[in-house]
C-alpha cells in the first residue's frame, strides 16, 4: 500500500503560549520568542511506532526534511522523498505544492499532521483526489478529517493495512478567523470536504456550537461556588478555555479570557490568559485544581484547544484535583457519550482515562468514561 | 366486512367536532338542575346562618360557571370523547414503560359501587373493617411476590414512592448518627425520578453512564463511585431498554459493602413478577406501580399508587399509620415514633389497592407469573417483527433478550430520509392507534420509540401494529410528503413537531385565556 505523509513542523506551535493557532509566519515566529516547542514530528513518531510491525506491507512517498523525512529515517520506514523546500522553516506553499507531487505517485491514502489550518492546505492542493487522514497536532482541530487520537490514527492505518481495501465517506474541512479568535470570538466556517476513510468510531465529529440553557451554567456555577468554598483558602484553580468556564467565571465574578487558561485563589484572577510556564509558576509550590470542559461535538477534554495544559502541568496538579465540568446536553451529543484526552504523554493520557464524574449541575455529577 | 385482512390495516377516520369551550357555549339562565324550593321550617331553622361567614370571606357576585341544560353538557363531553384515542378503543402497545393492559370493567362497576365509593376516611375504624382488610391482605400478596417484610400505600405515584424511599434512607443515616452520607448513586436508563427524588430529599446525585455496548452499566462503573459519602444506590431493573441487568446481585452487595443502602424501582415488574424477587437479590427498598403491573388504569396522570416496600431493618420509617391486623380486628397503627410521618392525606388511593386486589385475586399465584410470561412472549414476537422494518434499529445490547418492552430507534430512517420519531407518532393516529412513547428524557437513543405488548393483547393486536409502522416507514420511504402532513384522519390535522413548554404561551384555564386576550387588546 502506497501513503504519502505530510507532517506540518509547525503545526500547534502556538498552543502552548496561548497563541490561539499557528498559521503565518509572524504568529510561529513570537511563539518561538516566547519560548515554544516544535510538537508534530514527535507525534508523528508516536503514530509511526505503532505501526512499525506492519512497514513490509507500506511503502511511503514523503517530503524532505521535518516534513517527513525525518522521522521515517528515525523509524527505519521504507520511502520516496518526492518535494524538498528551500527555506529554513516549511511554509503553507509547501505543504500544497508538496501534496500535489505525492498525488502524482498514486498514493492509496495521504495522511498529514496538522490543524485545521494544514487540511485547508491539504483541501486546497489536491481536494478529493484521494482519501486522507488527519493526525491531530494543531491547536485548533474543528474539521472532521482528523481521527480521535493519536492511538485512533495507528488504529485506522492498521485495519487499513491489514484488509488492503477500505470504505470513504466525505468529511468536512472547518476552519475559524484566527485573528477574531486571539481577540475573543468564535467563529467556525465550512471550506469544503475531503475524503476520509469510512471509520466513524475512530473519527473526530466536527466541533458542535452548544445550545444551553443559562440555568444549567448557573447550576455548574453553584457547584463550583460550593466546591471552591470547602477548599482550603490557598488552593490555585487552573481554569480551561472555551464558552462553558468563561460563562461560569463570569458568573461568579472573576475577571477571565474566553480562550484562554486563567489562575485564580481566593476569589481573585492571579494571571489571565497563562502560558504553560506561567502556570506552572504558579502552582509548583501550592495545592492547585485543575477545572477542564469538553468541547461539544468531539469530546475532548484535554490535547484540543488547551495546549497550555501540558502533561507537565496535569502532573503538577495530579489526577485526583481535575474538575470536569460540561453540560448534560453537550455529553448527550457526543459519539457514544465519550470523552477523550489525547495529550503528547501516553502517561498523562492514561491517568485520566476510565470512569471520570463531570459535574453536570448543582449537587449532580453523571459518571462517564474517558478514552483515548 | 372489517379491515383489508391482507394489510391489516383500517380505513379508519376520527370524528372531528368544531365544538365549542364550554364556557363559550353558556346561555345566561340556562339550568342543568333546578333544585326544589327549601322547606320552610328548615329555612326558618338556619335564618341568619350565613351571617357567620366572615365578610372577607363573602362573595360579592356569582362564580363565573359555563350555563347549561343537561342534554347539552352531555353532547359536548360526548363529542371531545369521540376525538381521543385510548386503551378502550385502540390498540395502546405503544405506551412503552407504561404497561397498558386490560383494567376488567367488573372491577370498575365495584370500585364505582355506592358501597366502597361512599366511604369516607374520617369514619370510625369498626365501619370500614372491609376496606381495611383488603389493605391487609394487598399487604401480604406483595410480601409474597416481593418477598419484602412490610409494604405500604401511602405514595400516591410510582415518582412518590422512591422520593419516599429517598427520605426514608434519610431518616435511616440520621438515627443511626451517620451524618457523612449526602449522596446517591443512578443510572441514566433508570427512571429520571430516581434522581429527581433523592434530588429533592436533599441528595447529591451520581448518574453512571452505561456501558455502550452491554446497554447498562457495568459494576466496575458503580464500584467506582461507591464510598462511605454514598447512602444508596437506586435502580431500575429492567430498565427502560427492556434489558434485564444480570449483575444486579452484584450491584447490590457491591452497595452493601460501602454501608449504603440498595433502592429497587419496579414500577413496571411485568416481565418478571412471579420469577424473581427483590428480596433475593438483597434490596433494602423498592416500590411496585399498582397503577401499571397490577392493572389498575393510569387515570390519566393519577390518582395512582406506589407501593412501598421494605425489610424490616427499615420498618420503623414507614409513613404512619399502617394498617395492621391482630386476630380480630383491623386497625390503624400511628405508634412508629421513628417514621418519616406523612406522604400523603389519609391512606393512600383506597380505589387503585382495590383494583390490584381484585386482579391478584382473580388471576392468582400461577396467573400473576403466567402474565410476566405471557408479556415477554409478546414481545419477543415484536421485537423481531419491529427490527424486520425498514429504517428501525435497536441500540445497544446487540442480541441481548429484551424482556417486556423495547426501546427502538428511527435513527437510520431519518438519516435516510428526513424523517424520524416524531413524523411516525403524527401519522400513527390516521390508522387508529393512539401516538407512542418516545423515550425519558434525556434521550439517549436517537429517534426513540419504545413498545410494550403486555400479557392482555393478542398476537393480532401485534400483527396489526406491527403493519401500521411498516407502512409508515414505507410512506416515510416513497412517500414523505404524505407523512410530513400528517395526521389526515384525525380531527387536527398537519400539527407540526413542535410542542410549546414556554409558560408565557401556554394556555390552561379558561381565566387565563380571557386574561390574556384582555391584555393583548390593552396592548394594541
Amino acid at each position: 500500500m502506497k501513503i504519502g505523509l505530510i507532517i506540518n513542523p509547525l503545526a500547534g506551535i502556538g498552543g502552548t503560549v496561548a497563541l490561539k493557532g499557528s498559521d503565518g509566519s509572524e504568529i510561529q515566529e513570537q511563539a518561538f520568542r516566547l519560548g515554544a516547542k516544535k510538537q508534530a514530528a514527535a507525534k508523528t513518531s508516536i503514530v509511526l511506532e505503532d505501526l512499525l510491525n506492519a512497514h513490509d506491507s507500506i511503502f511511503f512517498y514523503s517530503i524532505g526534511g521535518e516534513m517527513g523525512e525525518d522521522v521515517l529515517i528515525q523509524h527505519g520506514l521504507k520511502h520516496e522523498i518526492v518535494y524538498r523546500y528551500k527555506d529554513i522553516h516549511s511554509s503553507s506553499s509547501d505543504t500544497i505544492a508538496g501534496a500535489k507531487r505525492l498525488i502524482e505517485k498514486g498514493i492509496d491514502l495521504l495522511i498529514f499532521a496538522g490543524g485545521d489550518g494544514t487540511a485547508r492546505d491539504i483541501y486546497k492542493a489536491i481536494g478529493q483526489a484521494v482519501p486522507v487522514l488527519g493526525i491531530p497536532c494543531g491547536v485548533k482541530i474543528h474539521s472532521a478529517v482528523f481521527a480521535n487520537s493519536l492511538a485512533a490514527v495507528s488504529k485506522i492505518l492498521q485495519s487499513i493495512v491489514s484488509s488492503g481495501a477500505f470504505e470513504t465517506e466525505a468529511r468536512e474541512v472547518m476552519d475559524i478567523n484566527e485573528e477574531s479568535y486571539r481577540q475573543g470570538f468564535l467563529e467556525a466556517k465550512k471550506f469544503g470536504t475531503l475524503i476520509v476513510p469510512r471509520v466513524r468510531q475512530f473519527l473526530q465529529h466536527p466541533k458542535a456550537t452548544s445550545s444551553y440553557y443559562e440555568s444549567d451554567i448557573q447550576g455548574l456555577a453553584w457547584e463550583l461556588e460550593e466546591r471552591i468554598e470547602a477548599r482550603d483558602k490557598n488552593t490555585r484553580y487552573i481554569w480551561g478555555t472555551g464558552g462553558t468556564i468563561f460563562q461560569i467565571m463570569q458568573m461568579l465574578n472573576y475577571d477571565s479570557t474566553l480562550l484562554g487558561v486563567d489562575v485564580t485563589e481566593s476569589g481573585r484572577t492571579l494571571i489571565k490568559d497563562a502560558t504553560e510556564e506561567e502556570i506552572l509558576e504558579k502552582i509548583v509550590e501550592t495545592q492547585s485544581v485543575l477545572i477542564l470542559s469538553v468541547i461539544g461535538g468531539q469530546g475532548h477534554i484535554l490535547g484540543r484547544g488547551n495546549l497550555q495544559i501540558s502533561p507537565k502541568v496535569v502532573r503538577c496538579v495530579g489526577a485526583d484535583n481535575i474538575w470536569i465540568v460540561a453540560t448534560m446536553g453537550k455529553i448527550l451529543d457526543l459519539e457514544k457519550h465519550l470523552l477523550h484526552v489525547d495529550s503528547a504523554d501516553k502517561d498523562v493520557n492514561k491517568m485520566i482515562s476510565g470512569f471520570r464524574r463531570v459535574i453536570v449541575g448543582w449537587q449532580k455529577e453523571l459518571l462517564c468514561e474517558v478514552v483515548t | 366486512m372489517g379491515r383489508d385482512q391482507n394489510t391489516l390495516l383500517r380505513a379508519f377516520h376520527e370524528a372531528k367536532w368544531d365544538e365549542e369551550i364550554i364556557y363559550e357555549m353558556s346561555v345566561p339562565g340556562e339550568r342543568g338542575v333546578i333544585p326544589p324550593p327549601v322547606d320552610p321550617s328548615i329555612k326558618n331553622e338556619l335564618s341568619g346562618v350565613e351571617h357567620e361567614i366572615p365578610k372577607y370571606a363573602k362573595r360579592t357576585d356569582l362564580p363565573n360557571l359555563p350555563e347549561m341544560g343537561q342534554m347539552r353538557v352531555n353532547r359536548h363531553y360526548m363529542r371531545l370523547s369521540q376525538e381521543t384515542l385510548g386503551v378502550d378503543v385502540s390498540i395502546d402497545i405503544g405506551e412503552g414503560t407504561c404497561t397498558m393492559k386490560y383494567s376488567p370493567k367488573i372491577n370498575e362497576k365495584i370500585v364505582r359501587s355506592s358501597d366502597f365509593a361512599d366511604l369516607h376516611p374520617l369514619q370510625d375504624e369498626s365501619t370500614i373493617q372491609g376496606i381495611l382488610k383488603i389493605y391487609y391482605e394487598t399487604e401480604q400478596y406483595l410480601k409474597s411476590i416481593s418477598g419484602m417484610d412490610v409494604f405500604t400505600f401511602q405514595p400516591g405515584a410510582g415518582s412518590h414512592a422512591v422520593f419516599t424511599n429517598a427520605s426514608i434512607v434519610r431518616k435511616y443515616f440520621e438515627s443511626k448518627g451517620d451524618k457523612e452520607r449526602d449522596t446517591v448513586v443512578t443510572t441514566v436508563l433508570s427512571h429520571p425520578c430516581n434522581a429527581a427524588g433523592p434530588a429533592t430529599a436533599g441528595f447529591k446525585v451520581i448518574d453512571v453512564m452505561f456501558d455502550q455496548e452491554l446497554g447498562y452499566p457495568s459494576v466496575e462503573a458503580i464500584q467506582s463511585v461507591l464510598s462511605d459519602r454514598v447512602a444508596a444506590v437506586f435502580i431500575t431493573n429492567p430498565e427502560d431498554t427492556g434489558i434485564f441487568n444480570p449483575n444486579i446481585k452484584k450491584i447490590v452487595e457491591e452497595a452493601h459493602k460501602v454501608g449504603a443502602l440498595a433502592v429497587y424501582d419496579q414500577a413496571n415488574v411485568n416481565g418478571i413478577m412471579g420469577i424473581t424477587r427483590a428480596r433475593e437479590v438483597g434490596f433494602d427498598l423498592m416500590h411496585y406501580n399498582l397503577h401499571k403491573t397490577f392493572s389498575a388504569p393510569h387515570g390519566g396522570m393519577g390518582p395512582g399508587c406506589g407501593a412501598l416496600g421494605a425489610r424490616s431493618h427499615l420498618e420503623p420509617y414507614l409513613p404512619i399509620p399502617r394498617v395492621k391486623y391482630d386476630g380480630h380486628r383491623y386497625f390503624f397503627d400511628f405508634d412508629y415514633p421513628e417514621s418519616i410521618g406523612k406522604v400523603r392525606s389519609f391512606y393512600g388511593n383506597a380505589p387503585v389497592v382495590l383494583r390490584a386486589y381484585m386482579w391478584m385475586r382473580s388471576l392468582g399465584a400461577d396467573g400473576i407469573r403466567e402474565a410476566a410470561y405471557s408479556a415477554v412472549l409478546n414481545n419477543q414476537y415484536m421485537v423481531k417483527k419491529v427490527s424486520e422494518i425498514k429504517g428501525v434499529t435497536m441500540y445497544f445490547g446487540k442480541d441481548r433478550q429484551r424482556l417486556e418492552q423495547c426501546r427502538y430507534s428511527w435513527e437510520k430512517m431519518k438519516a435516510d430520509t428526513g424523517l424520524g420519531s416524531e413524523d411516525v407518532l403524527r401519522r400513527l393516529v390516521d390508522f387508529g392507534v393512539p401516538h407512542y412513547w418516545m423515550s425519558h428524557h434525556p434521550f439517549f437513543v436517537p429517534e426513540p420509540f419504545t413498545l410494550e405488548p403486555t400479557d392482555s393483547f393478542s398476537k393480532d393486536d401485534i400483527d396489526e401494529y406491527v403493519a401500521i409502522l411498516k407502512k409508515i416507514s414505507e410512506e416515510c420511504y416513497e412517500n414523505p410528503e404524505l407523512v410530513r402532513t400528517a395526521p389526515h384522519n384525525a380531527p387536527c390535522h398537519g400539527i407540526k413537531n413542535y410542542y410549546e413548554t414556554d409558560p408565557t404561551k401556554v394556555i390552561t384555564s379558561w381565566k387565563q385565556y380571557l386574561k390574556r386576550k384582555y391584555e393583548k387588546k390593552d396592548n394594541t
